[in-house]
C-alpha cells in the first residue's frame, strides 16, 4: 500500500474554447482520494487586456495569476506538486513540483521542445519526470511508488472534468 | 440825389449789417492773429516734380512702322545647361564670431570649403541642446477617463463535493500480482453470501479502493469507476477488490483482498 499520508497535489489550468482560463489544485492522498479541491472562477480577458498583454497573456494567467493564486490558497501541505504543464513550473513554491510526460512515440518528439538547461529530465518507469531542480531521494521514492499503486495520471482527469462543469455551470 | 445817395447808402450798410449777423463761423478762432509767422519759401530747396516732357512721352517718330512683320526663318534648338562654378568659401570673420556665441563649440572655422555638391553635416552638440531653455505650455483638456483595470481578479473557491461528482478510474490489476490464497477468500467471502451458487465471471481486481465510501460503482473498458460519499470520522477501509459478475441476473459482486505485505 501507498503511503495514506502522503499528499500530491495536481495543478492544471486549461483554457476552454471561449477563451475562457480556468484552473484547479486537487489534493489527494496516495490513494488519489480527494483532500481538498480549490478552483478559480472562470476567467475571460477582455479585448483590451488581450491588446495590452500580447502573446505574454496566456503564460501571465496560467502561471503567475491563476497558478500562483491557487497554490497560495491551498490549505493542505502537498509533498509533491504535480503540474499539468510545463510552464507552470515556473511557479516559485516552496513544493517541489513536477511535470510528468509519458514516455510515448507522441511525447519522445516534445524532448526536443524541453529546455534541458531549465529543467531537470528523469525517467521514472513509463515517464519522465520534469522538474526545475531534482527531487531530492525521498520524494523521488514517493512518486515511485505511487505510480505502482495507482495511475498517478488519474486525477488530472477528474480535475479537468470539474474545472469543465464550473466552465459549462457558468 | 445826395438825399437819395444818402438813403441807399444807409440801407446798403444796414443790408450787410443783417448778412454778417446771420453769418455762422465754424472751426476755431484765431486767438491771436499777431503770433502768426510767416516764412519765406526757398524755392530752391522744393522738389520739384514734373512729370516727363511731352516729347519723351510721344512715340519716337523714326520713320518705322511701330509694328514689325516677324518672319521664323528657322529653329534651333538649344540646350541651357546650367553650369555652377564652385569657389572656396572663406568664412565672414563677424559671421564666424556671432556664429561661436551661440554655439561656442560649432564654429564656421570648422565648416569645409563649401562645395555645391557636398553636404556639410556639423555635429550638433547635443549637451548643449538639453542645456537650453525650453518654454512649455500646456494646454489643459478635460478629458473623461475610462478605467479599466489592468489586472485580473480570481476569487478562489473550495467545493469538495464538486470533486466528488467525478469518479475515481481505477485500471485492473494482474492476477499474477495475488497469490492463490488471496483470491480464493475472495471468491468465497462472495459465495458465502449467496444463496447459491451460481455461474460467475471474473471481471477484475482492483487496487486501493476505499470501500466504506462508495457511493455507486460503475465499469467502463474494464475500468472501475467509483464515486464517493464525504468523508467520514475515522480512517478510510482501503483494500484491494475482487469483483465477479452473474450474467443471468447481471449483478456483480465484490470480494475483498487483504494483501500480504
Amino acid at each position: 500500500m501507498a503511503d495514506v499520508n502522503a499528499v500530491l497535489a495536481y495543478l492544471s489550468v486549461i483554457k476552454e474554447r471561449d477563451d475562457k482560463y480556468i484552473g484547479g489544485i486537487l489534493a489527494t492522498d496516495g490513494y488519489g482520494i480527494p483532500l481538498e479541491f480549490k478552483y478559480s472562477e472562470p476567467l475571460k480577458p477582455t479585448g483590451l487586456q488581450k491588446i495590452l498583454y500580447g502573446n505574454s497573456i496566456e503564460k501571465f494567467l496560467v502561471v503567475d495569476t491563476i497558478g500562483k493564486r491557487l497554490l497560495l490558497n491551498l490549505q493542505e501541505k502537498p509533498r509533491i506538486i504535480l503540474a499539468g504543464d510545463i510552464r507552470l513550473l515556473e511557479l516559485q513554491t516552496k513544493f517541489s513540483m513536477v511535470h510528468l510526460i509519458p514516455k510515448t512515440s507522441e511525447t519522445q518528439q516534445q524532448q526536443g521542445d524541453i529546455d534541458s538547461h531549465a529543467f531537470s529530465d528523469d525517467e521514472m518507469g513509463a515517464f519522465r519526470v520534469i522538474s526545475h531542480s531534482p527531487l531530492t531521494a525521498d520524494e523521488f521514492q514517493l512518486l515511485e511508488k505511487v505510480s505502482r499503486e495507482m495511475d498517478v495520471m488519474e486525477p488530472f482527469s477528474r480535475l479537468k472534468e470539474a474545472l469543465q462543469y464550473v466552465c459549462s455551470d457558468q | 440825389m445826395f438825399r437819395s445817395i444818402k438813403n441807399w447808402t444807409s440801407d446798403f450798410i444796414q443790408t450787410i449789417k443783417k448778412e454778417i449777423a446771420g453769418v455762422k463761423i465754424q472751426g476755431k478762432a484765431v486767438e491771436d492773429f499777431s503770433a502768426t509767422r510767416f516764412y519765406s519759401l526757398d524755392f530752391a530747396e522744393v522738389p520739384v516734380l514734373s512729370p516727363p516732357l511731352p516729347e519723351e512721352m510721344a512715340p519716337v517718330n523714326d520713320g518705322l512702322p511701330r509694328e514689325l512683320p516677324l518672319e521664323i526663318r528657322s529653329l534651333t534648338e538649344q540646350n541651357a545647361t546650367l553650369t555652377i562654378e564652385s569657389a572656396a568659401f572663406t568664412p565672414d570673420p563677424l559671421l564666424a564670431e556671432s556664429a561661436s556665441v551661440q554655439h561656442p563649440e560649432v564654429t564656421l572655422a570648422h565648416v569645409p570649403a563649401f562645395q555645391p555638391d557636398n553636404v556639410c553635416i556639423i555635429p550638433l552638440a547635443v549637451e548643449q541642446l538639453r542645456s537650453l531653455a525650453i518654454q512649455e505650455s500646456t494646454v489643459f483638456f478635460a478629458p473623461s477617463f475610462s478605467e479599466w483595470s489592468l489586472f485580473f481578479r480570481i476569487p478562489i473557491k473550495e467545493s469538495s463535493a464538486l470533486i466528488y461528482r467525478f469518479p475515481i478510474r481505477r485500471t485492473p490489476s494482474p492476477k499474477s500480482l495475488y497469490s492463490a490464497e488471496d483470491i480464493r477468500n475472495a471468491v468465497s467471502y462472495i459465495l458465502e453470501r449467496l444463496q447459491t451458487v451460481p455461474h460467475l465471471e471474473l471481471v477484475g481486481i482492483y487496487r486501493d479502493v476505499p470501500i466504506n465510501r462508495i457511493r455507486q460503482l460503475s465499469f467502463e473498458k474494464g475500468k472501475l469507476l467509483f464515486t464517493l460519499l464525504p468523508p467520514k470520522r475515522g480512517r478510510d477501509v482501503i483494500l484491494d477488490v475482487l469483483i465477479v459478475r452473474e450474467p443471468a441476473e447481471g449483478k456483480y459482486h465484490i470480494g475483498p483482498i487483504v494483501r500480504k505485505a
